[in-house]
């Protein structure tokens, strides 16, 4: 008899196989009993080899089943006798039934250790109340947070504090709350700590419908209190050294500017609790009044708008990136590869023309390129051209454009631009010669201010490629649409040559550029004359197309003329309140 | 006659000893190996007797106990241990008060720790709220990673988890189906979708094998009302816009997710916000909301997930906001009989966990009236 035992042993542990699921790969008839296919003796013989063969399959499927179980639990034990203590010294393999006899020891050694735990509340579970605490306070990257609801008193925080907002445990227990929020969470906060039900201020939607709803919305099985939740949004203020006197500062409202905030997701519920029970020590100035312990009991989770890495992708250097210009060339979006390639940060490209840091060799081509997509919905292909990074040296990079339409107004949201690299021609600054001062386009005032900030070599002036390709476009649309024969863009600059209104572009989502009428031009600017001195914020020329502002041409679009309206007093520079604008005859 | 093993002193069974049978072999202080029938039915029953052993001290309910197959238990006592070896004994447990399961409905989701070879190592209880399945039932299949996964993302959670392994410490994040019970299929159209965000990690010093695990937090791409967390007013906000998507109004509790400040927004489009991947998409829905005819109400597109951009990445130079709230609603006022007026587009977003800035755009809708 040939001993090889296993079929034997592993065919009696089948009663109590669970359900397979579809997924699994291979035969499915693994609860078959094997009477099933028994042949009927009344079946035609044709048939009968039919069925031959598929008792064959049927076996044959069912012993690969039985081999992948034997496999599996063949695994299982190896893997098994690896975690054992007691079977690692054995030089050789053990059999199954040891390994499973020191399974069996080394799990009740486990429990015996674990039963110390409190006997009333214990509860059988893979792990301990404490293991698990550490693990979801590191899972959720959050600090475990008790306060009291009476005063705000810290009562426990966890260690883990110390690498969220920099404070060191011990420095934050017993100290308030509310000393730490931001000035305008704390009246939210304390109405957080109250025993009353949270009303919502704002209206709640319902997801589903997209209704409003006006109830609270309470979540899930009451495993707690439903109305014992607690779940908010504030602001902490972060320390940023460990320094004794940082903590000692007591909160100046005029300077929360400068002191650093980290938005925190607290998730807690309410739990009445005596102090002693929260294992810290209490001050003996404590309130002796006994009827409220009720505490906060929260994870503390931040809540970063910072866009964690793109994550799991491998790091490679970028070599593209995706930018967005205004109408007029100007960068409203830079994508944060763009500091990889070119060394800027976003922040320093917003607001500036493109045409500025692009080689003067290659003005005329784009300046085409951008002429062109502004009057197509297509998309355009630019041919390389070298772009200035802040090094100084040249990136050669090719770009699609393409105009982004509002679908509401049809009108321009923005230029997108994907811009690509074009390996292996990065040019020195040295085979730059001088850049030309003469000015590129008769209308521009030249303007010899130097630009703090910015990288040296800029081209000045270049940024009003943009601007007056923007305009042409416009007037285009203008003498298109509007048969008023309004005082035109270039008209306007020569006419007005004092400090105008210039708007941040970086604002200025640039849906439509506007123009005031003269008289109301000359109204604004004496207000504005009035107000003080403008901000000259860019190396733009005194007066960029920004600065037109036009309400007539665009009778039938009000709603347009109404938001660059908004636009534009958003804006740094802009006129003074709101109060003003009834001074204004509106032509609508 | 007791033979007693010459290698562990234990009293053993005539056929048996503790050292590798080869059926051939013949041990040395026994009677000659032979596979009787007999024999072989002693051997199961000593393995049944021990995996049965087994199954009792597994901490799970008695009715657990009860339905489990040997791979299925075998599956758990792993499990079991190689929880257990994540915390060596002996360690004092940190000062503090009492809570562990307690902290879980905190979550939004459920923990789950692997180890380096993609085994399971521990799933948190509150996984039932999620997948309607218990830690048990999502055992039954085997006690790796991939058997709780459903779906053909093999090879990419697989890519992602090397990653995660050259580099502790580092997050990765993968999206995938799990199995979930039928009952919460039925509820949710199928498999729920789960964002699995995670890294190695060290949890004790100095750090060991066995001690160095993935540790993630699985929270479903879609919330649902059952999930664990409280909804608060601050995980949505909502925004108002004018027909071309400028915004008019937006909540305050924007600043929490965004980073702006609501008077920001007020003025801005909405475009300008939208991360270059999803513009187009946005658009479209924008497009649907505008060929809605006002005559039908509420127009409502199916929700879709927008990715808004953050502050940080659309950094904007500082300036004194000049507009507030209630120069608006008289701006909206200026303008009479306008169908602007009467039908602001109204967007209701939820935070999604996928990442900062992505949100899921409910409602994008027209209004009967200002709200």
């Amino acid at each position: 008899m040939n001993p090889v035992t296993k079929p034997a042993t592993t065919t009696s542990f089948n009663a109590a196989v669970p359900d397979i699921p579809r997924k699994r790969k291979g035969s499915d008839s693994d609860n078959q009993d094997v009477s099933a296919v028994e042949v009927d003796g009344d079946l035609q013989k044709r048939s009968e080899d039919e069925e031959h063969v598929k008792v064959k399959d049927f076996r044959e499927a069912h012993s690969q089943t039985e081999k992948r179980r034997r496999d599996k639990m063949n695994n299982l034990i190896e893997e098994l006798s690896a975690m054992i203590p007691q079977c690692n010294p054995m030089a050789r393999k053990l059999d199954k039934l040891t390994v499973l006899r020191m399974a069996v020891q080394h799990l009740k050694s486990l429990k015996g250790s674990s039963s110390s735990y409190s006997e009333v509340r214990y509860k059988p579970s893979f792990l301990k109340d404490d293991e698990l605490r550490q693990l979801i306070l590191r899972a959720a990257d959050g600090f475990l947070f008790v306060v009291g609801c009476n005063r705000g008193k810290i009562l426990f925080v966890s260690e883990s504090v110390c690498k969220i907002l920099n404070y060191d445990q011990a420095s934050l227990i017993g100290q308030s709350l509310f000393d730490y929020l931001h000035p305008k969470d704390v009246a939210k906060v304390k109405e957080q700590l109250s025993s009353s039900d949270v009303s919502p201020r704002e209206k709640l939607v319902d997801g589903k419908t997209g209704l409003q709803v006006h109830t609270d919305f309470q979540a899930g099985p009451a495993r707690l209190n439903s109305g014992a939740r607690r779940s908010f949004f504030c602001r902490i203020k972060c320390s940023r050294t460990t320094v004794k006197e940082e903590k000692e500062c007591l909160p100046n409202p005029k300077k929360k500017d400068h002191r650093k905030y980290c938005t925190i997701h607290c998730t807690g519920y309410l739990k009445n609790w005596p102090p002693n029970e929260v294992g810290v020590e209490e001050e003996n100035d404590v309130e002796k009044d006994s009827s409220n312990f009720n505490c906060l009991v929260a994870i503390g989770r931040l809540h970063p708008y910072i866009v964690p890495q793109k994550s799991g992708e491998i790091k490679v250097k970028a070599t593209e990136f995706v930018t967005r210009f205004a109408m007029d060339g100007k960068f409203v979006y830079v994508d944060q590869r763009a500091t990889a390639i070119l060394g800027y940060l976003p922040q320093e490209l917003l607001g500036t023309s493109c045409y500025e840091y692009c080689h003067q060799d290659d003005h005329n081509h784009l300046a085409e390129k951008h002429k062109e997509v502004l009057q197509n919905k297509e998309k355009v292909f630019t041919n390389s051209y070298k772009f200035r990074a802040k090094d100084g040296t040249f990136v050669t990079l090719k770009s699609q454009w393409f105009s982004f339409m509002n679908p509401w107004t049809k009108e321009l949201e923005y230029i997108v631009s994907n811009n690509t690299v074009v390996l292996g021609h990065k040019e020195s600054a040295e085979e730059e010669v001088l850049y030309s001062s003469q000015p590129v386009e008769d209308a521009v005032k030249q303007s010899l201010v130097s630009v703090p900030g910015m990288s040296s070599g800029t081209i000045l002036g270049a940024g009003s490629i943009g601007t007056e390709i923007a305009n042409e476009i416009l007037e285009l649309q203008r003498l298109h649409s509007s048969p008023s024969g309004e005082l035109s863009p270039s008209h306007l600059l020569r006419k007005s040559p004092s400090p105008a209104l210039t708007i941040n572009c970086s604002d200025v989502p640039n849906k439509e550029l506007v123009q005031l009428c003269p008289s109301e031009t000359e109204v604004l600017e004496n207000s504005e004359q009035t107000q003080g001195a403008i901000p000259f914020p860019s190396n733009e020329p005194l007066l960029s197309g920004n600065s037109q502002l036009d309400f007539d041409a665009i009778c039938e679009n009000d709603d347009t003329a109404m938001t660059a309206l908004m636009n534009y007093l958003e804006a740094d520079g802009g006129l003074g309140d709101p109060a003003d604008l009834s001074d204004i005859q509106w032509a609508l | 006659m007791t033979i007693f093993c010459s290698h562990c002193h234990r009293p053993l069974q005539a056929e048996m000893s503790c050292l590798p049978t080869r059926a051939k072999q013949a041990p040395s202080a026994s009677r000659p190996f032979r596979s009787t029938k007999s024999a072989s039915k002693a051997r199961r029953d000593q393995i049944n007797a021990e995996l049965q052993a087994l199954r009792s001290l597994l901490p799970i309910s008695a009715q657990e106990k009860e339905r489990l197959s040997y791979l299925h238990t075998m599956a758990l006592v792993c499990l079991r241990l190689r929880g257990a070896q994540l915390f060596p004994p002996g360690l004092a447990p940190p000062a503090g008060p009492a809570l562990g399961t307690e902290l879980l409905s905190l979550l939004p989701g459920f923990l789950l720790v692997l180890s380096a070879d993609s085994k399971l190592v521990y799933i948190s209880e509150n996984v039932a709220q999620v997948l309607g399945l218990s830690v048990v039932e999502l055992l039954a299949q085997g006690d790796t990673v991939f058997d709780i996964l459903d779906g053909r993302v093999g090879e990419d959670v697989h890519k992602k988890l090397l990653l995660a392994r050259e580099e502790p410490g580092r997050e990765v994040t993968f999206v995938s189906e799990m199995r979930t019970s039928k009952a919460f299929r039925l509820q949710h159209g199928g498999n729920r979708v789960v964002a699995v965000c995670g890294r190695f990690v060290a949890l004790c010093w100095p750090p060991s094998p066995s001690t160095t695990a993935f540790l993630a937090l699985c929270t479903p791409v879609v919330q649902s009302p059952t999930d664990g967390e409280a909804a608060s007013q601050d995980d949505i906000f909502q925004s108002m816009h004018l027909l071309d998507m400028t915004f008019i109004d937006v909540t305050e509790s924007v600043t929490y997710h965004l980073g702006y400040h609501r008077e920001e927004l007020v003025g801005q489009s909405w475009y300008s916000l939208l991360h270059p991947e999803d513009a187009d998409l946005a658009a479209a829905q924008h497009r649907a909301v505008g060929e809605c005819q006002a005559r039908e109400g509420a127009c409502c597109p199916p929700p879709s997930m927008v990715w808004l951009m953050p502050e940080t990445w659309l950094p904007r130079k500082q300036r004194k906001s000049k507009l507030s709230p209630p120069c608006c609603d008289s701006l909206l006022q200026k303008r009479r009989g306008r169908e602007v007026v009467t039908h602001p587009i109204h967007c209701v977003y939820v935070v999604s966990k996928l990442g900062a800035g992505i949100v899921l755009c409910h409602g994008i809708q027209k209004r009967d009236k200002p709200t």
